[in-house]
Protein backbone atom coordinates (compact mmCIF):
# COMPACT_ATOMS: atom_id res chain seq x y z
CA UNK A 1 0.00 0.00 0.00
CA UNK A 2 3.07 2.26 1.00
CA UNK A 3 4.31 1.93 -3.04
CA UNK A 4 0.77 3.18 -3.94
CA UNK A 5 0.50 5.97 -2.06
CA UNK A 6 4.00 6.90 -2.96
CA UNK A 7 2.86 6.56 -6.42
CA UNK A 8 -0.29 8.73 -5.49
CA UNK A 9 1.91 11.38 -4.22
CA UNK A 10 4.11 11.53 -7.39
CA UNK A 11 0.55 11.72 -9.45
CA UNK A 12 -0.54 14.81 -7.29
CA UNK A 13 3.21 17.02 -7.87
CA UNK A 14 2.72 16.10 -11.32
CA UNK A 15 -0.85 17.65 -11.83
CA UNK A 16 0.45 20.00 -9.11
CA UNK A 17 3.19 20.91 -11.57
CA UNK A 18 1.02 21.80 -14.43
CA UNK A 19 0.33 25.43 -15.30
CA UNK A 20 -3.37 24.21 -16.73
CA UNK A 21 -3.73 22.82 -13.39
CA UNK A 22 -4.27 26.07 -11.83
CA UNK A 23 -5.82 27.96 -14.78
CA UNK A 24 -8.56 25.70 -14.84
CA UNK A 25 -8.66 25.98 -11.32
CA UNK A 26 -8.85 29.62 -11.03
CA UNK A 27 -11.13 30.04 -14.26
CA UNK A 28 -13.63 27.58 -12.35
CA UNK A 29 -13.72 29.72 -9.07
CA UNK A 30 -14.05 33.13 -10.80
CA UNK A 31 -17.12 31.75 -12.79
CA UNK A 32 -18.11 30.10 -9.33
CA UNK A 33 -17.72 34.40 -7.72
CA UNK A 34 -18.49 35.67 -10.92
CA UNK A 35 -22.25 33.80 -11.23
CA UNK A 36 -22.89 35.89 -7.31
CA UNK A 37 -22.40 39.13 -9.12
CA UNK A 38 -24.02 38.33 -12.15
CA UNK A 39 -27.37 40.49 -12.28
CA UNK A 40 -28.66 38.81 -14.45
CA UNK A 41 -31.41 37.02 -12.77
CA UNK A 42 -33.30 39.00 -10.67
CA UNK A 43 -36.49 37.52 -11.72
CA UNK A 44 -37.71 36.24 -8.08
CA UNK A 45 -35.86 32.95 -8.51
CA UNK A 46 -32.61 34.04 -7.89
CA UNK A 47 -31.36 32.04 -4.84
CA UNK A 48 -32.25 28.63 -7.04
CA UNK A 49 -30.71 30.44 -10.29
CA UNK A 50 -27.25 31.40 -8.81
CA UNK A 51 -26.88 28.09 -6.84
CA UNK A 52 -27.52 26.06 -9.79
CA UNK A 53 -25.85 27.90 -12.15
CA UNK A 54 -23.00 27.57 -9.91
CA UNK A 55 -23.18 23.92 -9.35
CA UNK A 56 -22.93 23.33 -13.32
CA UNK A 57 -20.23 25.61 -13.22
CA UNK A 58 -18.40 23.32 -10.60
CA UNK A 59 -19.62 20.23 -12.54
CA UNK A 60 -18.14 21.39 -15.60
CA UNK A 61 -14.70 22.57 -14.19
CA UNK A 62 -14.26 19.18 -12.15
CA UNK A 63 -14.95 16.91 -15.36
CA UNK A 64 -12.40 19.17 -17.18
CA UNK A 65 -10.45 18.77 -14.31
CA UNK A 66 -10.70 15.12 -14.62
CA UNK A 67 -9.76 15.06 -18.14
CA UNK A 68 -6.83 17.13 -17.80
CA UNK A 69 -5.25 15.30 -15.52
CA UNK A 70 -5.99 11.89 -16.45
CA UNK A 71 -5.90 11.54 -20.41
CA UNK A 72 -2.44 12.23 -21.27
CA UNK A 73 -1.50 10.68 -17.59
CA UNK A 74 -0.34 6.95 -19.07
CA UNK A 75 0.13 8.02 -22.64
CA UNK A 76 3.10 10.86 -21.43
CA UNK A 77 4.81 8.33 -19.05
CA UNK A 78 5.35 5.71 -22.12
CA UNK A 79 6.31 9.06 -24.51
CA UNK A 80 8.81 10.21 -22.07
CA UNK A 81 10.05 6.74 -21.13
CA UNK A 82 9.94 7.72 -17.16
CA UNK A 83 7.14 4.60 -16.82
CA UNK A 84 10.22 2.13 -17.24
CA UNK A 85 12.13 3.09 -13.97
CA UNK A 86 8.56 2.65 -12.13
CA UNK A 87 7.37 -0.40 -13.75
CA UNK A 88 10.94 -1.91 -13.37
CA UNK A 89 10.29 -1.70 -9.65
CA UNK A 90 8.79 -4.76 -7.51
CA UNK A 91 5.41 -2.92 -8.47
CA UNK A 92 2.63 -4.81 -10.17
CA UNK A 93 0.91 -2.65 -12.91
CA UNK A 94 -2.68 -3.13 -10.82
CA UNK A 95 -0.52 -0.89 -7.76
CA UNK A 96 0.79 1.76 -10.85
CA UNK A 97 -2.78 2.01 -12.04
CA UNK A 98 -4.43 2.23 -8.49
CA UNK A 99 -2.04 4.88 -7.59
CA UNK A 100 -2.54 6.73 -10.50
CA UNK A 101 -6.07 7.07 -9.97
CA UNK A 102 -5.61 7.65 -5.94
CA UNK A 103 -3.56 10.87 -6.69
CA UNK A 104 -6.05 12.19 -9.73
CA UNK A 105 -9.52 11.12 -7.34
CA UNK A 106 -7.26 13.44 -4.36
CA UNK A 107 -6.08 16.44 -6.28
CA UNK A 108 -9.90 16.40 -7.96
CA UNK A 109 -11.05 16.16 -4.38
CA UNK A 110 -9.22 18.94 -3.06
CA UNK A 111 -9.59 21.17 -6.30
CA UNK A 112 -13.63 20.22 -5.22
CA UNK A 113 -13.21 21.42 -1.83
CA UNK A 114 -12.00 24.84 -2.98
CA UNK A 115 -15.07 25.49 -5.02
CA UNK A 116 -17.61 24.52 -2.42
CA UNK A 117 -15.75 25.95 0.00
CA UNK A 118 -16.06 29.17 -2.28
CA UNK A 119 -19.53 28.45 -3.14
CA UNK A 120 -20.47 28.02 0.50
CA UNK A 121 -18.82 31.60 1.77
CA UNK A 122 -20.55 33.53 -0.69
CA UNK A 123 -23.92 31.65 -0.03
CA UNK A 124 -23.01 32.56 3.66
CA UNK A 125 -22.09 36.35 2.96
CA UNK A 126 -25.42 36.33 0.76
CA UNK A 127 -27.78 34.67 3.09
CA UNK A 128 -26.09 34.32 6.13
CA UNK A 129 -26.47 30.56 6.57
CA UNK A 130 -24.50 27.90 5.49
CA UNK A 131 -26.34 25.39 3.15
CA UNK A 132 -24.90 22.38 4.52
CA UNK A 133 -27.11 19.95 1.52
CA UNK A 134 -25.22 21.72 -0.78
CA UNK A 135 -21.65 19.26 0.09
CA UNK A 136 -23.71 15.94 -0.77
CA UNK A 137 -23.48 17.39 -3.89
CA UNK A 138 -19.76 17.68 -3.70
CA UNK A 139 -19.42 14.10 -2.64
CA UNK A 140 -21.41 13.26 -6.09
CA UNK A 141 -19.10 15.64 -8.28
CA UNK A 142 -16.53 14.28 -7.03
CA UNK A 143 -17.76 10.60 -7.04
CA UNK A 144 -18.42 11.66 -10.89
CA UNK A 145 -15.36 12.27 -11.40
CA UNK A 146 -13.60 9.08 -9.87
CA UNK A 147 -15.93 7.16 -12.34
CA UNK A 148 -15.20 9.30 -15.35
CA UNK A 149 -11.35 9.08 -14.30
CA UNK A 150 -11.06 5.36 -14.23
CA UNK A 151 -12.86 4.97 -17.81
CA UNK A 152 -11.10 7.28 -19.17
CA UNK A 153 -7.66 5.20 -17.57
CA UNK A 154 -9.37 2.33 -19.49
CA UNK A 155 -9.41 3.38 -22.50
CA UNK A 156 -5.89 5.50 -22.50
CA UNK A 157 -4.38 2.29 -22.38
CA UNK A 158 -6.39 1.20 -25.40
CA UNK A 159 -7.03 3.88 -27.75
CA UNK A 160 -5.02 7.38 -28.47
CA UNK A 161 -6.01 10.52 -26.15
CA UNK A 162 -8.08 12.36 -28.88
CA UNK A 163 -10.24 8.95 -28.90
CA UNK A 164 -10.20 8.93 -25.38
CA UNK A 165 -11.31 12.32 -24.83
CA UNK A 166 -14.16 11.49 -27.25
CA UNK A 167 -15.25 8.46 -26.36
CA UNK A 168 -15.72 9.80 -22.51
CA UNK A 169 -17.58 12.82 -23.40
CA UNK A 170 -19.90 10.58 -25.12
CA UNK A 171 -19.79 7.81 -22.22
CA UNK A 172 -20.45 11.23 -19.87
CA UNK A 173 -23.36 12.45 -22.09
CA UNK A 174 -25.10 8.73 -22.18
CA UNK A 175 -24.41 8.81 -18.99
CA UNK A 176 -26.50 11.38 -18.12
CA UNK A 177 -29.09 10.66 -20.56
CA UNK A 178 -32.29 10.08 -18.63
CA UNK A 179 -34.02 7.06 -18.48
CA UNK A 180 -37.20 8.51 -19.01
CA UNK A 181 -36.02 9.14 -22.02
CA UNK A 182 -34.40 5.94 -22.89
CA UNK A 183 -37.82 4.25 -21.85
CA UNK A 184 -39.68 6.66 -24.31
CA UNK A 185 -37.66 5.51 -26.71
CA UNK A 186 -37.53 1.56 -26.17
CA UNK A 187 -41.53 2.28 -26.87
CA UNK A 188 -41.00 3.41 -30.22
CA UNK A 189 -38.00 1.01 -31.68
CA UNK A 190 -38.07 -2.86 -32.47
CA UNK A 191 -37.32 -5.34 -29.38
CA UNK A 192 -34.01 -6.04 -30.92
CA UNK A 193 -32.61 -2.64 -30.84
CA UNK A 194 -34.41 -1.95 -27.89
CA UNK A 195 -32.09 -4.92 -25.99
CA UNK A 196 -29.11 -2.99 -27.77
CA UNK A 197 -30.15 -0.05 -25.72
CA UNK A 198 -30.88 -1.14 -22.68
CA UNK A 199 -27.94 -3.47 -22.41
CA UNK A 200 -25.70 -0.59 -23.29
CA UNK A 201 -27.46 2.15 -20.74
CA UNK A 202 -26.80 -0.82 -18.61
CA UNK A 203 -23.29 -1.03 -18.66
CA UNK A 204 -22.46 2.75 -19.01
CA UNK A 205 -21.87 4.20 -16.17
CA UNK A 206 -25.06 5.49 -15.23
CA UNK A 207 -23.72 8.99 -13.95
CA UNK A 208 -27.69 10.50 -13.72
CA UNK A 209 -27.60 8.43 -10.57
CA UNK A 210 -25.09 10.86 -9.02
CA UNK A 211 -27.29 13.84 -10.33
CA UNK A 212 -29.17 15.43 -7.46
CA UNK A 213 -29.01 19.04 -8.08
CA UNK A 214 -32.33 19.59 -9.31
CA UNK A 215 -33.41 17.68 -6.13
CA UNK A 216 -31.27 19.70 -3.98
CA UNK A 217 -32.48 22.98 -5.81
CA UNK A 218 -35.91 22.37 -5.11
CA UNK A 219 -34.91 21.30 -1.30
CA UNK A 220 -36.75 17.59 -1.71
CA UNK A 221 -34.86 15.86 1.22
CA UNK A 222 -32.65 13.05 0.27
CA UNK A 223 -32.46 9.94 2.61
CA UNK A 224 -28.56 9.10 3.76
CA UNK A 225 -28.87 5.88 2.17
CA UNK A 226 -29.03 7.12 -1.02
CA UNK A 227 -25.54 8.44 -0.90
CA UNK A 228 -24.13 5.16 0.99
CA UNK A 229 -25.89 3.54 -2.33
CA UNK A 230 -24.49 5.90 -5.07
CA UNK A 231 -21.08 5.63 -3.12
CA UNK A 232 -21.37 2.15 -3.38
CA UNK A 233 -22.11 2.01 -7.15
CA UNK A 234 -19.88 4.36 -8.18
CA UNK A 235 -16.71 2.81 -6.37
CA UNK A 236 -18.04 -0.91 -7.66
CA UNK A 237 -18.69 0.70 -10.81
CA UNK A 238 -15.08 2.45 -10.93
CA UNK A 239 -13.20 -1.06 -9.25
CA UNK A 240 -14.67 -3.07 -12.64
CA UNK A 241 -13.18 -0.13 -15.05
CA UNK A 242 -9.95 -0.60 -12.77
CA UNK A 243 -9.99 -4.11 -13.37
CA UNK A 244 -10.43 -4.22 -16.75
CA UNK A 245 -7.63 -1.07 -17.48
CA UNK A 246 -4.78 -3.50 -15.15
CA UNK A 247 -5.82 -6.33 -17.35
CA UNK A 248 -5.24 -4.49 -20.75
CA UNK A 249 -2.64 -2.49 -19.26
CA UNK A 250 -0.83 -5.77 -18.19
CA UNK A 251 -1.05 -7.42 -22.60
CA UNK A 252 0.17 -3.80 -23.33
CA UNK A 253 4.44 -4.78 -24.66
CA UNK A 254 6.15 -1.79 -22.62
CA UNK B 1 -5.40 14.28 -34.73
CA UNK B 2 -2.46 12.80 -33.74
CA UNK B 3 1.11 14.44 -33.19
CA UNK B 4 4.34 13.39 -32.02
CA UNK B 5 2.95 9.58 -30.94
CA UNK B 6 -0.92 10.32 -29.76
CA UNK B 7 -0.24 13.57 -27.85
CA UNK B 8 -2.85 15.99 -28.07
CA UNK B 9 -1.58 19.75 -28.84
CA UNK B 10 -3.01 22.72 -27.48
CA UNK B 11 -5.06 23.05 -30.88
CA UNK B 12 -6.33 19.85 -31.04
CA UNK B 13 -8.01 20.13 -27.67
CA UNK B 14 -8.80 23.78 -28.33
CA UNK B 15 -10.66 22.75 -31.29
CA UNK B 16 -12.28 19.38 -29.50
CA UNK B 17 -13.67 21.76 -26.77
CA UNK B 18 -15.03 23.86 -29.56
CA UNK B 19 -16.98 21.00 -30.92
CA UNK B 20 -17.96 20.12 -27.97
CA UNK B 21 -19.54 23.37 -26.73
CA UNK B 22 -20.87 24.04 -30.32
CA UNK B 23 -22.80 20.72 -29.68
CA UNK B 24 -23.74 21.39 -26.53
CA UNK B 25 -25.02 25.23 -27.38
CA UNK B 26 -27.16 24.04 -30.40
CA UNK B 27 -28.61 21.11 -28.22
CA UNK B 28 -29.69 22.55 -25.43
CA UNK B 29 -30.35 26.22 -25.81
CA UNK B 30 -34.11 26.76 -24.47
CA UNK B 31 -36.39 29.41 -23.69
CA UNK B 32 -37.16 29.73 -20.14
CA UNK B 33 -40.16 32.72 -19.28
CA UNK B 34 -40.32 33.98 -15.72
CA UNK B 35 -43.31 35.97 -14.75
CA UNK B 36 -42.15 39.11 -12.75
CA UNK B 37 -43.48 41.91 -11.37
CA UNK B 38 -46.78 40.93 -14.18
CA UNK B 39 -44.35 40.88 -17.12
CA UNK B 40 -42.97 37.97 -18.77
CA UNK B 41 -39.34 38.03 -19.59
CA UNK B 42 -37.69 35.25 -21.07
CA UNK B 43 -34.20 34.08 -20.68
CA UNK B 44 -32.13 32.09 -23.09
CA UNK B 45 -29.41 29.38 -21.87
CA UNK B 46 -27.78 26.12 -21.90
CA UNK B 47 -30.30 23.78 -21.05
CA UNK B 48 -27.53 21.78 -19.48
CA UNK B 49 -26.66 25.10 -17.47
CA UNK B 50 -29.77 26.11 -16.14
CA UNK B 51 -32.64 23.89 -15.60
CA UNK B 52 -34.92 26.34 -13.33
CA UNK B 53 -37.81 25.21 -14.77
CA UNK B 54 -37.96 21.77 -14.44
CA UNK B 55 -40.23 20.33 -11.74
CA UNK B 56 -38.87 18.36 -8.96
CA UNK B 57 -39.00 14.79 -9.22
CA UNK B 58 -37.75 11.89 -7.36
CA UNK B 59 -34.23 11.17 -7.40
CA UNK B 60 -33.38 8.80 -10.83
CA UNK B 61 -31.82 6.32 -8.38
CA UNK B 62 -34.74 5.80 -6.23
CA UNK B 63 -35.60 2.64 -8.02
CA UNK B 64 -35.28 -0.88 -7.57
CA UNK B 65 -32.93 -1.10 -10.48
CA UNK B 66 -30.07 0.99 -8.85
CA UNK B 67 -29.90 -1.99 -6.28
CA UNK B 68 -29.93 -4.37 -9.06
CA UNK B 69 -26.63 -2.70 -9.96
CA UNK B 70 -25.03 -2.55 -7.02
CA UNK B 71 -25.97 -6.30 -6.72
CA UNK B 72 -24.46 -7.04 -9.84
CA UNK B 73 -21.70 -5.17 -9.40
CA UNK B 74 -20.35 -6.47 -5.79
CA UNK B 75 -20.62 -10.12 -7.48
CA UNK B 76 -18.81 -9.03 -10.84
CA UNK B 77 -16.21 -7.22 -8.62
CA UNK B 78 -15.98 -10.58 -6.52
CA UNK B 79 -15.03 -12.60 -8.90
CA UNK B 80 -12.43 -10.01 -10.88
CA UNK B 81 -10.40 -9.29 -7.78
CA UNK B 82 -10.24 -12.48 -6.14
CA UNK B 83 -7.97 -13.68 -9.18
CA UNK B 84 -5.82 -10.60 -9.49
CA UNK B 85 -5.59 -10.26 -5.62
CA UNK B 86 -4.51 -13.69 -5.21
CA UNK B 87 -2.09 -12.96 -8.22
CA UNK B 88 -0.54 -10.56 -6.88
CA UNK B 89 -0.17 -12.08 -3.70
CA UNK B 90 1.91 -14.82 -5.64
CA UNK B 91 4.53 -12.20 -6.55
CA UNK B 92 3.61 -12.26 -10.42
CA UNK B 93 4.30 -8.41 -11.56
CA UNK B 94 2.48 -8.47 -15.44
CA UNK B 95 3.94 -9.95 -17.77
Amino acid sequence: MSDVWLLARYQIEEALAKKLFYIVVLMGLVLVGGVFFANTFELGHQGRVVRDASLSVIGVFSLALTLLLTLQAIPREIENRTIYPILARPLSRFQYLLGKELGIALVVGASLSLFYGLLLLLLFLKEGSFPVPLLGNALCNWLECVVISSFSFLLSVLVSPPLNFCFTIVAYFLGHFPVVYVNYILGRIPPVSGFVVETAKFALPQLEYLDIKTTLLYGDPISPLYFVEITLYALLYSGVLLYLAVLFFERKDL
Amino acid sequence: MREKGGRLSGRHVALLAGLVFLFLFSQGQKHVTYLYGGAEREVKFLSLMINIDKQPCALPGEDRRLFLRIAILVLVNLLLWRRLIARDRRGIKGP
